[in-house]
């Protein structure tokens, strides 16, 4: 009776929140249908941190909402979407699924999209939804130029940069080739995660950016003979490979690898997908408080992470009230704070009011300017590329 | 009877043919059809020859050694199994840890050597013995853990084999115990040591959390490199195409070693000369020395987790050469067992269960070929999880668990059968030899004071059995702990074991935490064979006769 | 009186020994001499049901008129000695010798424990004993299970000759006190001698009467 009275008083309070787009009887029944759903949220499991917060909306979810939210802690996203297909496959098409939500984005995203398995756009039912910048903002309309078509709820955002020690170094490199020089009068104290990778992948995508003849090229999609623009991308990297880590001919598997490398000084740099991380790693005490990112003349490549909700599952309300809460100015707040994660929110904090916006206030938003995602079809080109360059 | 044994005879089949046969074609055949078009994507020569080189000479490495162990100790097996049982028991994973640990450029040792012995200021940047991009380190430290378990097995083969009295026979003839050995045990040995080195040769090709520790990470192994792929959101396609090229890679590779086995068998046939005296020695002496070193550095690094796992490592840097690596504290302990003791009454509640059925599995198999003779395909049906790439087949299962409607809401039940692939043929594998070496005269003799075939077996064959049915048993815990994707893919990762907490533990935590969770996830395995082996000291005390040979 | 007639035997189909007709009374030692290979302990173990199945057996075989044949192994109340002494390593003495009994009797194997002169050993483990100490035992315990004839596959055999004598003799004293029948297959002709029967011989593959 409690969990229903409770039930109530958000829903009269959601609707004084939602913008006029939204129509309220609609999430009505879907708050009403969600009460007592369980639904397993299928997110990687690696981070206690974020393990933390996912403990906290649980309890969350349950006192507000009547959800019983379950985490299933992976090691990585394809292994949810390995199980999503299988059950697809085995006939389970429109209920008896396993996995009800999926933190995830790009190619994994577009996987289950282009087969057809997140089921009904939902996005635009969620309240919190309009608190987004989804007018204006292609990393929320486009998950590597895949359109998300409603199909996914933004959850944070990631942007690429590079971490320096300031204890040691007072000025970063800015662009391509002040990064040559400084790996060259700092032999072995550089490295990256070898594609595939994803934060490899994306360090490579930032150098091609900038060494490409015509960088435009990296948004229409690769054809056949496209590797032969990347040749300047392959010089660029032979020549700063002798002055990496174990001079190239070691590299670490996992961008996370990094964080040890440095903290055991063998290497002066991380490379970091979340902009918030020097302020995070420093807070959670897992990197020294000397680290500060790197700004790239350039910009960053900026991507958004989603949740997605497979199409078979049978508590697709009760992920959806999940999905919604995640987007609360409170969630996001609570999401921001480095000491609790530091990940970046996707609301737009001009459209919060005054309240809201003070909870965001001390937290890094990002980095300087954001620079799209290039073409998914540019990732495997780039991979075998790289494979075959430096691998053989 | 007649009837009866013609029942159980079919019931076998089925049950081998449903538990094993079916999830396996099924998954082949997805394999197959799902990943043909892609073999030219994803055909990588260099990856493949890398996994081949590491696969043959680790296991070769460890076979090397561990005859020379058992050539030049014997008699003095007390203590080596000692020593091999709780280093069978680890998981791969902690010694590949602990290796790294111990011989980093960073590491403990190199610190303290520096820079008075090794003029390091800073760490060395082309040191690339933790993680050599030959694979060096991946074949030593495969071999570490193989190496036992030859081991084992050779004790377990010897102790149905007349060896005193073929020792006897040499010795009279003038050869030492160990070229004794040498010129006529071994040769029976090896024979039947055969399966067993497909089975090393496979799981090496096909290993992926070593490589992810030690190297080689360029030039990755072909299995590193598919898995990589596959958590890097490769098209489903191109990971079954993998599988499909693992597999055959695994079909040639254990040709090239069928080769060199038939080679020296030939060699023996037509040997007319036998080495006596100190020439006999070198080669024993060689593996012994290999083996010793081997299980020595296993030992030490090992000892090493947990000084590691005290070392705060966490929240800032140690400058190079500094020695001391941070702050004493149980922090990573405390982290750790509040993620891992939530688990540990699922982990034991399959692998416990996986284990008993296992057994029953094998011994009604091996009854069976009593009576109606040695069916060979069976034991090789049993054989093929092991021999077949886990990633291709364990899908084909998991679709099979929804269409049944056992996944995701019959988790324990649906992890006990997957777990069931893997366990069995290694249980079946340890206690085969010891119930057909059972000497048959017992059963005769029992059978001519009047005892029926159900009392012998449970009177006789049974006690007689009850080593190596424990270590069987524990051996299955063991195997149950260590397996990650067949439990997540059998409960859609909703049921955590000690291991599936711990791997999303282990991304992304500091070296402590790793030394941590190494140590949880080889103490529960070594405490299981522990109990196994007081309980088998407890069965065998007084009875001299039971110890084996 | 054990009674075999007519037997032929086979090895995976192909015939390797033939048997006319062999009748032992009770309280007889009838011995069928032959060198080693010559198939008569696979002719003693088919007796008695306890060959594998590679081994069959066509003929007649019958114990106090009772047919043997179609009866399973363990209920032909046939005892059998093995060349070396089969004792089971995880029973002590006394357990060993109670696998044999029937029903419980302690007084009975209190008995048998004294007359092998183990009285004093009765909880030994079995692989201390000596070889002459195993083969009383393993003698004393086929008798506990009250054989209704004895079949003996040279039990002394890998006994050194002081003590092969002895034994024989312990054995044959035994087996005689009981009046059962008695079918000994040995290659040695002094056991031959010793048993005092009739005496039979293998040639060409075919078993036929000596003395």
């Amino acid at each position: 009776m409690r969990f229903l009275s409770l039930g109530a008083a958000i829903t009269a309070l959601s609707s004084i929140v939602s913008a006029e787009n939204t129509d309220n009887t609609v999430w009505d029944r879907v708050l009403l249908e969600a009460h007592g759903q369980t639904v397993y949220w299928n997110a990687w499991g690696g981070d206690d941190n974020i393990n933390d917060y996912i403990e906290w909306a649980r309890v969350q979810v349950a006192e507000i909402y009547g959800v019983k939210l379950h985490h299933v802690k992976l090691i990585d996203t394809a292994a949810a979407i390995q199980v999503v297909e299988m059950e697809f496959a085995a006939g389970k098409r429109e209920d008896g699924g396993s996995v009800d939500m999926i933190w995830i984005n790009g190619e994994n995203f577009a996987r289950l999209k282009r087969q057809d398995m997140l089921g009904q756009p939902f996005v635009e039912d969620l309240p919190n939804y309009s608190l987004t910048d989804f007018e204006s903002n292609l990393s929320i309309q486009q998950d590597f130029s895949e359109k998300t078509e409603g199909l996914e709820s933004p959850w944070g955002l990631a942007q690429f940069t590079i971490l320096f020690d300031t204890a040691r170094f007072e000025k970063f490199p800015t662009t391509a080739l002040e990064l040559l020089s400084w790996a060259e009068s700092n032999p072995g104290r550089f490295a990256y995660p070898s594609p595939p990778n994803f934060v490899g992948t994306t360090f490579i995508k930032q150098l091609a950016l900038e060494t490409m003849e015509d960088p435009s090229l990296l948004y229409s999609p690769a054809v056949e003979n496209s590797a032969i623009l990347l040749e300047p991308l392959w010089s660029y990297l032979e020549q700063l490979h002798p002055y990496l880590w174990r001079q190239g001919q070691a590299f670490p598997d996992s961008h996370i690898n990094l964080r040890d490398l440095f903290n055991r000084d063998e290497i002066d740099v991380i490379l970091t997908f979340n902009p918030g991380d020097a302020a995070a790693l420093v807070a959670q005490e897992i990197m020294p408080p000397s680290i500060a990112p790197a700004t790239f003349k350039l910009g960053h490549i900026t991507n958004t992470h989603f949740l997605a909700l497979p199409g078979n599952s049978e508590s697709r309300a009760g992920a959806m009230v999940v999905a919604n809460f995640l987007l609360s100015p409170a969630a996001q707040a609570r999401k921001a704070d480095p000491s609790i994660w530091g990940d970046t929110t996707v609301l737009d904090l001009s459209k919060l009011d005054a309240l809201d916006r003070n909870l965001f206030q001390t937290y890094t938003t990002a980095l300087g300017d954001a620079v799209l995602e290039p073409h998914a079809s540019w990732v495997p080109v780039l991979e075998a590329g790289w494979k075959s360059k430096f691998s053989q | 009877m007649d009837t009866l044994a013609r029942t159980a005879v079919i019931a076998a089949l089925l049950i081998v043919g449903f538990v094993i046969g079916f999830p396996l074609l099924l998954g082949l055949w997805q394999s197959l059809y799902g990943g043909l078009p892609y073999l030219s994507n994803v055909f990588d020569s260099a990856g493949l020859f890398k996994s081949a080189f590491t696969a043959l000479m680790s296991s070769a490495l460890a076979l090397f050694s561990a005859v020379g162990l058992a050539a030049i100790f014997q008699g003095k097996q007390r203590a080596l199994t000692w020593i091999s049982l709780p280093l069978l028991a680890i998981p791969h994973a902690a010694i590949a840890q602990a290796i790294s640990l111990l011989f980093g450029p960073s590491s403990f040792t190199i610190r303290l050597l520096s820079p008075w012995a090794t003029g390091y200021t800073s760490t060395p940047n082309n040191w690339l013995w933790d993680q050599h991009p030959d694979g060096w380190t991946l074949i030593i430290v495969l071999a570490m853990k193989e190496l036992p378990f030859f081991l084992i097995l050779i004790y377990n083969l010897s102790s149905s084999l007349p060896l005193s009295a073929w020792q006897r026979g040499s010795t009279s003839l003038g050869y030492s115990r160990v070229t004794g050995w040498w010129h006529i045990v071994l040769p029976v040995i090896l024979r039947r040591l055969w399966l067993p080195l497909c089975l090393v040769i496979i799981f090496c090709l096909s290993v992926v959390d070593v490589p992810a520790l030690v190297g080689p990470n360029l030039t990755k192994t072909f299995a590193h490199q598919m898995y990589q792929n596959w958590i890097n959101d490769t098209p489903q396609g191109e990971v079954l195409a993998s599988g499909v090229l693992l597999l055959g890679l695994s079909i040639i590779t254990i040709a090239i070693s069928a080769a060199i086995f038939k080679l020296y068998y030939l060699y023996l046939r037509f040997k007319r000369h036998f080495v006596r005296g100190l020439p006999a020695l070198i080669l024993p002496w060689l593996g012994a020395s290999l083996g010793l070193l081997l299980m020595g550095t296993a030992l030490v690094s090992l000892a090493l987790l947990p000084v590691q796992s005290v070392l705060e490592t966490s929240g800032h840097r140690v400058p190079f050469p500094q020695i001391w690596m941070g702050k004493i504290g149980l922090n990573g302990w405390m982290e750790a067992l509040k993620v891992g003791i939530p688990t540990l009454p699922t982990t034991l509640l399959i692998g416990a269960l996986t284990s008993s059925i296992s057994l029953l599995i094998a011994l009604w198999l091996l009854v069976l070929e009593k009576s109606y003779g040695h069916q060979r395909w069976l034991e090789t049906v049993l054989m093929i999880p092991l021999l077949v790439p886990q990633m291709a087949f364990l899908a084909g299962g998991a679709f099979l668990g929804i269409r049944l409607g056992l996944i995701p809401n019959h988790g324990i039940l649906m992890a006990t059968w997957f777990h069931l692939l893997f366990v069995l043929p290694y249980i079946f594998l340890i206690i085969a030899p010891t119930y057909r070496g059972i000497d048959l005269s017992f059963r005769r003799t029992a059978t001519a004071l009047g005892h029926n075939w159900w009392s012998i077996f449970f009177r006789v064959e049974l006690p007689i059995l009850f080593r190596p049915l424990v270590f069987a048993f524990a051996w299955g815990l063991a195997v149950s702990m260590a397996l990650y994707l067949p439990t997540f893919f059998a409960t859609s990762g909703r049921l955590e074991t000690l291991l599936t907490a711990g791997l999303t533990q282990l991304a992304g935590k500091g070296d402590n935490i790793r030394a941590v969770w190494g140590l949880m996830l080889l103490m529960l395995p070594v405490f299981c064979f522990l109990a196994a082996y007081g309980l088998a000291s407890w069965q065998a005390s007084g009875r001299k006769g039971l110890r084996g040979g | 009186m054990l009674k075999a007639s007519d037997i032929n035997l086979y090895i995976d189909g192909r015939q390797f020994l033939k048997v006319g007709n062999i009748t032992v009374e009770p309280g007889r030692i009838v011995t069928l001499l032959g060198p080693s290979g010559s198939g008569k302990s696979t002719f003693l173990r088919s007796i008695a049901g306890l060959n594998d199945s590679k081994v069959t057996m066509t003929g007649h075989v019958s114990l106090e008129k009772l047919d043997l044949m179609p009866l399973p192994a363990h209920l032909r109340r046939v005892g059998y000695l093995d060349q070396r002494p089969t004792l089971f390593p995880h029973m002590s003495v006394a357990q060993n010798l109670a696998f044999g009994q029937r029903k419980p009797n302690p007084e009975e194997l209190n008995r048998a424990l004294v007359t092998s002169g183990m009285n004093d050993k009765r909880d030994h483990d079995v692989a201390s004993l000596s070889g002459g100490e195993a083969a009383r035992i393993a003698l004393m315990r086929m008798l506990l299970s009250a054989p209704k004839a004895m079949l003996l596959d040279e039990p002394f055999a890998a006994l050194d000759p002081q003590l092969r004598s002895k034994i024989r003799g312990f054995i044959f004293d035994q087996v005689r006190t009981r009046q059962l029948p008695v079918l000994l297959v040995t290659h040695d002709e002094e056991d031959a001698k010793a048993a005092g029967g009739e005496i039979y011989g293998i040639k060409n593959q075919e078993v036929a009467r000596e003395a």
